[in-house]
């Protein structure tokens, strides 16, 4: 079924779910031992590593995961999955023993890959009904793309895009020169998601609440955001219905100051409906005037 | 008159770029516009065309010309301020221009129909980086339909549905004028080399 709405004023951002990947032994559990009252599910077996490692879970089986109860998440504000890839694992193992046709040779079918896919999406929407921040870390894996090298999430199959889609902010672990930096913008060679336009974020293993931080910034910032699209959007639409209804160039040339200020889109939208029209820009004299040209 | 190029043909010039597999004659062949349209590119002209004059309500299926398209899957879409808008902006020299399927205050959206989501292509086009800064908007949304055929010739279902949305970057604006930039010099290039 396909439901077509009008468009909603955005929410508040209550939470939000973030993704740091890396290679192994960078400092991604530690980074996110850093985010505000964490809760570690340690599906990789690597939280012993990190100096500041906080509450953990260890999980053996896909039934530790699903097992949590809100009342047992009631005292964190971040569930951390280290790592999603591992966690998926135990997932792939799960579905073979609910359903060994979904497998062969320890490795699902491509049905199988589809309720992997639909069973991971599920548990991520689960997770953001605690209502708590989600960290998913994860390995990265390194692929040749010509002469470069891609850096790109260590997940398997259509899981990546599940992660893709979830999460509102992507970073990248890794080292330069001395310096240790998180980097949430993509880059030719590497994903990112970067909501609020951080610069790379140089940190040292002995941060106590940089994720906390970030995390929080994130926030506050989608919220700025989300206002001023709330402004925007109004402003785009109340332009759009006006324009809709021009028919002349006076109808252009009256309101061109305004158009000048207005967003590029509403620029965009005046500039093609005063072609459609057959009008023509003078800029010498710097109004729209009749074409004698046939329009094409 | 300046040079001109369309985003979608930045883009093919973009993965040309990176594919050492891909030959000139591959990259010339778009950019001259001398590709015969698909059928799954014939589908998704139409499902565009269907979805553009859609309005507020709850529906089955779309219809345009002799194709139909069946919903398998539940998915929903809001309809944007401005739709089917066409956009341009100098890179120096190069007039990149476009056209965007819809806008709502600082958000793009791109319906995309395709055989097999794939993310990891749509996050490293750069038809979204190039969007966002022509329009001056913060966020991109896909929202993707993947598309089977079904039955009769020019039907088909609509299996799945999956939104993912991309946002504005601190170095997004020099990326993009780099990318145009190294078009403007492969087309000099040609054209030497053409005489």
């Amino acid at each position: 079924m396909l439901k077509i709405v009008k468009a909603a004023d955005p929410v508040k951002i209550e939470r939000i779910n973030v993704c740091i990947y890396g290679p192994p032994g960078i400092g991604k559990t530690t980074l996110a031992f850093t985010a505000d009252s964490p809760l570690l599910l340690d599906a990789d077996r690597g939280s012993h590593r990190a100096a500041n490692r906080k509450d953990i879970v260890q999980i053996t089986s896909w039934s530790d995961v699903v097992s949590m109860t809100p009342q047992e998440l009631a005292p964190y504000k971040t569930l951390v999955v280290d790592t999603a890839g591992r966690a998926l694992d135990f997932l792939t193992a799960d579905i073979i023993a609910e359903n060994p046709k979904m497998g062969r040779g320890g490795a699902l079918t491509l049905q199988g890959f589809g309720v992997l896919k639909t069973r991971f999406a599920a548990w991520l929407k689960m997770l953001n009904t605690f209502g708590k921040d989600v960290v998913l870390l994860a390995h990265m894996d390194e692929q040749r793309s010509g002469d470069d090298i891609v850096e790109r999430l260590d997940v398997q199959g259509g899981s990546k895009g599940e992660i893709y889609k979830s999460v509102d902010a992507m970073g990248r672990i890794f080292i330069k020169g001395k310096d240790r930096l998180i980097d949430f913008s993509p880059r030719e060679n590497a994903f990112g998601k970067n909501p609020c336009n951080l610069d790379p974020i140089p940190f040292a293993l002995t941060e106590t609440e940089l994720l906390k931080f970030v995390m929080g910034t994130m926030k506050d910032r989608m919220n700025f955001h989300a206002e001023a699209q709330k402004v925007s959007t109004a402003e785009v639409s109340d332009w759009a219905v006006a324009i809709g209804d021009f028919a002349v160039a006076e109808d252009f040339n009256s309101a061109l100051e305004d158009i000048k200020k207005a967003p590029k889109a509403i620029q965009a939208m005046a500039a093609a409906k005063a072609r459609k029209l057959g009008l023509v820009f003078n800029k010498t004299a710097g109004i729209y005037e009749e074409s004698h040209a046939p329009v094409s | 008159m300046p040079l001109s190029v369309s985003v979608s043909n930045l883009e093919c010039y973009r993965v040309w770029s990176e594919d050492e597999d891909l030959d000139l004659g591959w990259l010339l062949t778009r950019l001259l516009g001398k590709e015969p349209p698909t059928e799954s590119m014939e589908a998704g002209t139409a499902f565009h065309s269907a979805l553009e004059q859609a309005s507020v309500g709850e529906l089955g299926a779309l219809a345009f010309g002799d194709y139909r398209f069946d919903f398998n899957c539940d998915c929903t879409i809001a309809i944007p301020s401005i739709r089917e808008l066409p956009v341009q902006k100098m890179y120096d020299d190069l007039e990149v221009r476009g056209r965007v399927d819809g806008v709502w205050g600082k958000k793009v959206v791109d319906y995309k129909t395709t055989g097999q989501f794939d993310p990891d292509r749509f996050m490293e086009s750069y038809q979204w980086r190039f969007y966002l800064d022509m329009l001056d908007c913060d966020e991109f949304q896909w929202d993707a339909f993947v598309l089977a055929e079904f039955g009769p010739p020019k039907c088909y279902e609509v299996r799945q549905f999956h939104r993912l949305v991309q946002r504005r970057y601190p170095n997004l604006q020099e990326d993009c004028a780099r990318l145009a930039r190294e078009y403007s010099h492969f087309i000099s290039n040609i054209q030497q080399l053409a005489g």
